[in-house]
Formats: structure tokens, C-alpha cells, sequence
């Protein structure tokens, strides 16, 4: 009975407990998802096309949950005009498990870039099924002075999983460079068989050691904020996101740049 | 689902020609906080004008249009001819010029500065059903001498006999030295972001999505407003010790309660009406207590301390009659983007609000959460909240300023809110969210304004058994202002709809209103027509005579109509006129008749 409540509630806007839309790190837990407003290497999860070179962990206890521990680990190089991504994800319920390895390769050409990963998911509720498959995600993105538009794919294959076809979800995005300190995102995210979920995030940059996120998210309505603290090329992440149902979602992460 | 499209349409179609430029043409709360030394001095002395005939050199120079040798002329001549008017100076050899840039700032009369104000209302309202006298008046005489201010305010509701049914009094003076200002009589009391106390009619959100949630109140002023209730009566005082500010409080008032068969109060009339003089001020409280801030240059920090006594016990057991109450608050950096906040303990309750400013003039930020508990005491706060009445409600808001190009501004804010425990008129828990976003347009003559509103909650409708249901209200405005010579004109068009999730009902309605302003030399007028087609309330904001708050609430098939004219008489007197009425009903007109001098 725990388990169908919290996977209910937990996962209650996303098509079903499979496949899990969860912020990879903190910065997304602080932009409601957007990536392009503060690039970092688990980006490529959300768009294969983000490239940006470094290292990213992260840990957090999903809706303040001490049996619902969440663990990502990305890294991302870049190789002239290509880019490569590795990254795991875990979350590990004593019930309920789910990880996903991804690895994503994408090519930039002037101002354009294009990507596609590969992800393994495995998921399995204890006493009800245990299952794997393989999703393909898909992204572009278009860099122009203070313009970045993003839009990916997830699932574009459509696969199935215990024999039924997991969701395709749509995610597009802008970042708009508002002053040399100030960014503005606005995103939307669409999953088949669900409405439109409007997004919004704004990143502040109070001092080369400190950096402001925040973010709102329409249906379901979340609030997320953040900061970002940089010390040479380690940057570490705190931030929380509020549920409409559920504790505050508190992210914790590390990253290094190369 | 529609109002999502419209909300990202009008987004995008403002970022599609965003620039990286600076806000040139809109003035930000921000620049307030910028002023700078000299209008700070220049504002001074305007409130209080240098007398030219008594002035020594220092103080004469401390007006920045006056050169010395200006100064020398003044000194030299005003010993053997006092100087009585403007063209003396220019006789004396100061150029025109300047003479005119001086007029606001200087002053010939004698070194007793008596200023005296004086407001009269009469208000008509057209009667629902017969009352002994149908007039509403307000009367308000304030008199300054020197640092002295007396004033005596008085109101009539219309239905009540006596012309004195409410006053406020009160005798404030304001030394300049330790000794800011004491204040004797009725007084409002407002601390930190107004948890414990707090002007009743302060605002709350709007357009301004990053400045206006921030409370930053006058500590102790004078009750000079016709809201009936909330008010203080007894002394208070603010005595300033170089970066600190001691605030002591004393107050022994009536209030209008209703009592149940215990004589223990279940509400209080705010209203102000009181047509049953059995129920009208029949229940005391006293309060008294100290404040204490500290302000060094650019922060503040604030402890309050109140004891509060209501001489009737309440009917909700969970509220106590005798208590006392502390809050702590601060501003951070309160010259620039601030951090601020109030944490209050009051009846082993706790309630708290916290806010951060952050981003640039272009991009700017403001979180905003709060937390007040079940039964927290709030009967004279009112800090931010979802509502009126923020007793047992947890939320945050997040709103942001965007300057995409010159002339263009966005305000948006998306609040989220719940009340964890039930309420008095709800069964359950509940649960809202409001999102808004504007968009303002200026042009050389034209400005315009898109606005959508978007509330989403859980409201207690009793249609049938299930009396909470999930609540949408859409609110799409689009408003045009045109100036053309002494004209001004301006148009709305409105479309507001709810919709009841649960049962599938669909309501809406349409508004659409043109006003004009037309101002020449002494003559102001301002005459509205709205028409409306609507089975929803839409709420309409009015030009009023001064010192008045009517909006109107209008529903179903019809038209209203308002005009006010504003006639300055003399340099002394102002006359000020306004009718309003519901071209399709016809017990709902009203008439306002003022007249406001200042001698």
C-alpha cells in the first residue's frame, strides 16, 4: 500500500511510474528541467545536442523521502566539432527500483547542433515486474548571439515496455540573454496523452562565486530556486522545488569543468 | 488550456524581439532607492521652504541654484528692504532664471510655519430600503504649527444618527532631535512586513510583480483614514538614538464585536455601520508594547514587542483573549535588492514571511514565502498573503520584472498557496495557484497593456453534497491609453471565465469600457461608460474624488457610468464632484460632493 501511495503521488502528472522525468541534478531541480539557461553534462539527457565538457553528480532524498534516494553521475567531452555523453542514473526504493544509462554523441556545425542518445531503462516493483528496454532520445539546438532554442525528443522511438509503448515526450526551449548577468528561459513540455506543461526560469549571476536560479512551472504548478556556488572550475549546487501534493524536493550537486 | 496558449503566446511574441537594452522610459522602485543626496535635499526643502528674509549663509546655500554672490545680494539687501515677492529678487540682481528654479524652495511669510487642510465629503447613496438619513459625511481638519500637527477626523455612515458616529483625534509632534516623533490621540501602528501590525488597506499583488509585495511601512502615523476599525488610541512615540529607533506603544480602544449567548466574540463588524448602538464599540482591548530597530547604512533589523488584552474572552476556544506577541524582522541591503523578512510568536503560534530581491534592473527577481499558523492572532497584521484573512495559510510567490527593450516591460508572478488545516467555512484542507503575466507597450502618444490572470483553487461551493470543488478563474484584459492634446483616453476590453471542473460548468463574460480625461488649467474631468454582458464578477477600478476607494463589482446585462470633476477654486481650494450610477438598476447610484483646502 507505501508503495502505490508514493508512486502515485510522486509520479501522479506522469503517464505512469515508468520511466521517471525526474531533474537529473540540482540545476534542473532549480529550473523546473530547462537546460539551456545554466548548461551542465547531464543536460544531454534532456537534449543530446547540449554539449558541455565536465563531470556531474548529484544525490538527493526525492520529496524529502529518506527511502527514496536519487543518484546521477554524468560526464560529457568534447572532441572538436563532436560531443560525448555518459551518464547513470539510480533511484532505489527498497520496493522500487529504476536506472537509466544513457550515452549521447552530437555534432555542432556553426550555429547549429545535433544529437541523439541511446538510454538502457530498467525498472522493477517488487512482487510485480521486472523489465528493461532501450529508448532513443533526440535533440537540436540552435545558438545565435543571445537566442539559444532547444528542442528534443524523448522516446522518439517509441518503445515499449512490459509490452506497452512508454510515452514520447516533447520538450522545447529558449534562453534569451537578457543583460551579461541575467538570463530568461521559457520552455514547454509535452507528453503524448497529457497537456502542455509551461515553464519559465530566470539566472542571476550575483558575483563570479555565486549564481541564482529560480523557475515556475505551470501544470502542475512548481516553484523551484537555487544557487550555485563556483569555485574555479567545481562549481557545487543547492536547490529546492516545491510539489503540489509532497514535500520540498531538495538536489545537492557537484560538477567539474574541463 | 486556452489561457496556457495565451500565457506562452504573449511570451513569445515579446522575446521574439528581445534585446539586450536598458529600461530608459518606466521609473523602478529601484531609482527610489537610488535618490540621491540632492533630491533628498531638495524634497526637504520643499516640504518646508527656506524662509529668504531670516535664512543665515549656510542655510541659503544649501539651495543649489543659488551662487555666493546671489547669496551676498540677498544678505546685503534684505536688511534694508525685506523682500516680499519673487520680482525683489529679481531687482536686486539675480537673474530670472534662477528666480524661477527658486520658487518652489524658498518662502517670504514669517518663521511660523501654520499650514491648515481641511476636507469635507458629503456622499448620497441611493437607498435599498428606508433609513433614518440617507448622507454619508466625512469631515477631516488637520493643523500644522511649526513641529506641531493636530487633527480631528470625523464620519457618518448613512443610516446613522449621530454625526459623530467615528473620530479620530490626535496631536503629533515632531521635534528634530532624538525625540523623531510622539503622537497623542488615534494612531495606526505598522512593523516589519506586518505580521503583528499593519495598515488594514495596505496592497497586495499586482502588476508591480517584483516591488509591491515588499512591505516598507512608516512605523506610527496618525489615523487620518474613514476605515472604521484596526485603529490605535493612546500615545506612541519613535526616539531616535543615531542608528537606532525605539518605538513605544500605548493603546486602550473599543471595538464593534458581534458576541454569541456567552458574550464571547465570534467576529468583529468591520463594516463600520452601526445601526445597532448596543453592538457598536462593546468590546475593549489594550495594548501596549515597544519596538526597537536598528539601522546602520544599508540594513535593518527589528524587534517587536506587544501585550495584547481583549476584556471579552473569544468563542473559538483556540484564540486567547490575553496574550502576548513578538516579532523579529529584517531588511538586508535594503538601498538595492533586498532580503527581508518577519518571524512572530504569538499564543504558541508561529508565523513567517521571507522574500529575496535579486537580478538587475532588466531581469528582476522576487521569492516570496510565507507561513502562518492555524489561529496565529492576525487582528491587526496584514502582511502578504493570497487573501485578506492569511490566518493558516502557506505559500510562495515568485514574481519577475522583464525588460526585453526600450518601452517594453513584462511583470509576471506565479503564487502558490495552501491552507494545510481546515477552515472555519471549508471542510478540508485546500489548496491554489494564481499565475499572471502583462505585458506594457509605450509609445510617444500611445501605450498599451495586455494582461492574463489565471486562478486555479479549491473553493467551497455548495452545489450538492461535495462541497469543495476545483475552481478556474481566467481574467484576459487588453487596455489602450491614447493621449491627444489636453485629452486622455482610455480603453479596455475584458473577458473573464470560470469554470467549475467537477460539474462541467462553463461561466464567462465581457466588458469592455472607454473613459476620458480631459485637464485644462484648473478644470479636471473624467467621465466612464462601461458596458458589460457577463454571468461572472468583473472588478473595475474608478477614478474617485480624493480619499475614496470605490471600485465596482459589475454582473449580468448593462451599462455603468461615472464622472468626476475636480475644479481648483482658488490656489487654496479644490472642489471635487462625482456621480455614478447603473444605467439598468435603479437603487445603485451614488454622489460624492468634496471640497479640500489648505490654507
Amino acid at each position: 500500500m507505501k508503495l502505490f501511495i508514493i508512486i502515485s503521488l510522486l509520479f501522479c502528472t506522469i503517464l505512469s511510474a515508468i520511466d521517471l522525468h525526474l531533474p537529473l541534478s540540482a540545476i534542473q531541480n532549480a529550473t523546473s528541467g530547462l537546460v539551456l539557461i545554466y548548461p551542465s553534462p547531464s543536460a544531454a539527457n534532456s537534449n543530446p545536442a547540449c554539449t558541455f565538457s565536465g563531470i556531474e553528480t548529484s544525490a538527493t532524498y526525492l520529496f524529502s523521502m529518506e527511502d527514496l534516494p536519487f543518484y546521477n553521475f554524468h560526464v560529457q567531452y568534447r572532441y572538436r566539432n563532436f560531443g560525448f555523453h555518459v551518464g547513470s542514473s539510480f533511484l532505489a526504493h527498497p520496493l522500487y527500483k529504476e536506472s537509466s544509462s544513457m550515452f549521447s554523441v552530437n555534432y555542432t556545425y556553426h550555429e547549429f547542433s545535433i544529437g541523439s542518445s541511446i538510454r538502457h531503462l530498467y525498472n522493477m516493483v517488487e512482487e510485480y515486474h521486472e523489465d528493461s528496454t532501450l529508448l532513443a532520445d533526440m535533440g537540436l539546438l540552435w545558438k545565435n548571439g543571445n537566442i539559444s532554442t532547444g528542442l528534443s525528443v524523448r522516446n522518439a522511438a517509441h518503445s515499449k515496455f512490459l509490452e506497452e509503448r512508454l510515452p514520447i515526450v516533447y520538450l522545447w526551449e529558449s534562453c534569451f540573454s537578457i543583460t551579461p548577468k541575467s538570463r530568461l528561459s521559457v520552455g514547454l513540455e509535452k507528453e503524448t496523452g497529457f497537456d502542455f506543461a509551461f515553464k519559465i526560469a530566470g539566472r542571476y549571476d550575483v558575483h563570479k562565486v555565486l549564481t541564482i536560479l529560480s523557475s515556475y512551472q505551470y501544470e502542475p504548478d512548481r516553484i523551484g530556486v537555487g544557487a550555485i556556488f563556483n569555485l574555479k572550475d567545481f562549481s557545487i549546487c543547492y536547490s529546492v522545488r516545491t510539489h503540489q501534493y509532497l514535500s520540498l524536493n531538495h538536489y545537492i550537486s557537484l560538477n567539474y569543468a574541463f | 488550456m486556452r489561457s496556457k496558449i495565451l500565457l506562452v503566446f504573449f511570451l513569445l511574441a515579446v522575446i521574439l524581439f528581445a534585446e539586450d537594452s536598458e529600461e530608459k522610459i518606466f521609473s523602478f522602485e529601484d531609482e527610489t532607492y537610488h535618490s540621491t543626496e540632492l533630491s533628498d535635499l531638495l524634497q526637504n526643502i520643499k516640504r518646508k521652504p527656506i524662509n529668504i528674509n531670516t535664512a543665515d549663509e549656510n542655510k541659503l546655500a544649501l539651495i543649489p541654484w543659488l551662487s555666493e554672490k546671489d547669496i551676498q545680494k540677498i544678505i546685503l539687501n534684505r536688511n534694508s528692504h525685506k523682500i516680499t515677492k519673487l520680482e525683489n529678487l529679481t531687482e536686486i540682481g539675480i537673474d530670472a532664471v534662477t528666480v524661477n528654479e527658486l520658487k518652489d524652495y524658498i518662502t517670504f511669510r514669517s518663521t511660523i510655519d501654520f499650514k491648515l487642510k481641511q476636507t469635507s465629503r458629503l456622499e448620497y447613496h441611493q437607498p435599498k430600503q428606508y433609513l433614518p438619513s440617507t448622507l454619508k459625511y466625512f469631515q477631516k481638519t488637520i493643523l500644522s504649527l511649526n513641529n506641531f500637527k493636530f487633527g480631528f477626523i470625523s464620519q457618518k455612515d448613512e443610516g446613522e444618527k449621530d454625526p459623530f458616529d467615528f473620530y479620530s483625534y490626535f496631536l503629533e509632534y515632531t521635534p528634530e532631535n532624538f525625540l523623531n516623533k510622539f503622537l497623542l490621540g488615534k494612531y495606526r501602528l505598522a512593523l516589519g512586513q506586518g505580521i503583528l501590525f499593519a495598515p488594514k488597506l495596505g496592497m497586495s499583488k499586482s502588476g508591480a510583480a517584483t516591488s509591491v509585495p515588499i512591505k516598507k511601512f512608516n512605523p506610527i502615523k496618525p489615523y487620518t483614514s474613514s476605515y472604521e476599525i484596526w485603529e490605535l488610541e493612546g500615545a506612541a512615540a519613535n526616539i531616535e538614538l543615531s542608528s537606532f529607533n525605539f518605538i513605544p506603544f500605548f493603546s486602550k480602544t473599543a471595538l464593534s464585536a458581534n458576541l454569541d449567548t456567552l458574550s464571547c466574540i465570534t467576529s468583529f463588524n468591520e463594516s463600520g455601520l452601526h445601526l445597532d448602538e448596543d453592538k457598536k464599540n462593546n468590546v475593549k482591548e489594550i495594548i501596549y508594547g515597544v519596538a526597537a530597530k536598528y539601522s546602520p547604512v544599508d540594513h535593518l533589523f527589528g524587534l517587536n514587542f506587544a501585550k495584547i488584552n481583549f476584556d471579552h474572552e473569544f468563542s473559538n476556544t483556540a484564540r486567547k483573549s490575553e496574550y502576548s506577541a513578538i516579532s523579529a524582522d529584517f531588511v538586508l541591503n535594503r538601498n538595492d535588492f533586498p532580503t527581508f523578512g518577519e518571524i512572530a510568536y504569538a499564543q504558541e503560534k508561529i508565523s513567517g514571511v521571507m522574500g529575496c530581491k535579486f537580478g538587475e534592473n532588466a531581469l528582476r527577481h522576487l521569492l516570496l514565502i510565507r507561513y502562518y499558523q492555524k489561529d496565529f492572532p492576525t487582528w491587526h497584521g496584514n502582511p502578504f498573503s493570497s487573501q485578506s484573512r492569511f490566518d493558516n495559510e502557506v505559500g510562495i510567490y515568485y514574481g519577475m520584472t522583464v525588460i526585453p527593450m526600450e518601452r517594453t516591460k513584462i511583470n509576471c508572478y506565479f503564487d502558490l498557496w495552501s491552507f494545510p488545516q481546515t477552515r472555519y467555512f471549508e471542510k478540508m484542507p485546500t489548496v491554489g495557484s494564481e499565475q499572471f503575466i502583462q505585458l506594457e507597450r509605450k509609445f510617444d502618444a500611445n501605450s498599451l497593456r495586455f494582461t492574463v490572470q489565471h486562478k486555479d483553487k479549491e473553493k467551497y461551493i455548495s452545489l450538492d453534497e461535495a462541497k469543495i470543488r476545483d475552481f478556474e478563474r481566467t481574467t484576459i484584459r487588453a487596455d489602450w491609453w491614447q493621449n491627444i492634446s489636453n485629452f486622455r483616453f482610455k480603453t479596455r476590453c475584458e473577458l473573464v471565465t470560470e469554470y467549475l471542473a467537477n460539474d462541467n460548468i462553463h461561466k464567462s463574460g465581457i466588458l469592455a469600457y472607454e473613459e476620458i480625461k480631459w485637464k485644462i488649467d484648473k478644470l479636471t474631468l473624467i467621465g466612464q461608460v462601461s458596458v458589460y454582458r457577463s454571468d461572472v464578477l468583473h472588478y473595475m477600478y474608478e477614478h474617485n474624488v480624493d480619499g475614496i476607494m470605490q471600485n465596482s463589482i459589475l454582473k449580468g446585462d448593462g451599462a455603468y457610468s461615472y464622472f468626476v470633476l475636480k475644479y481648483n477654486i482658488s490656489q487654496d481650494m479644490e472642489l471635487q464632484f462625482k456621480v455614478s450610477d447603473h444605467w439598468n438598476t435603479k437603487d445603485k447610484m451614488r454622489m460624492y460632493l468634496q471640497v479640500v483646502s489648505s490654507f
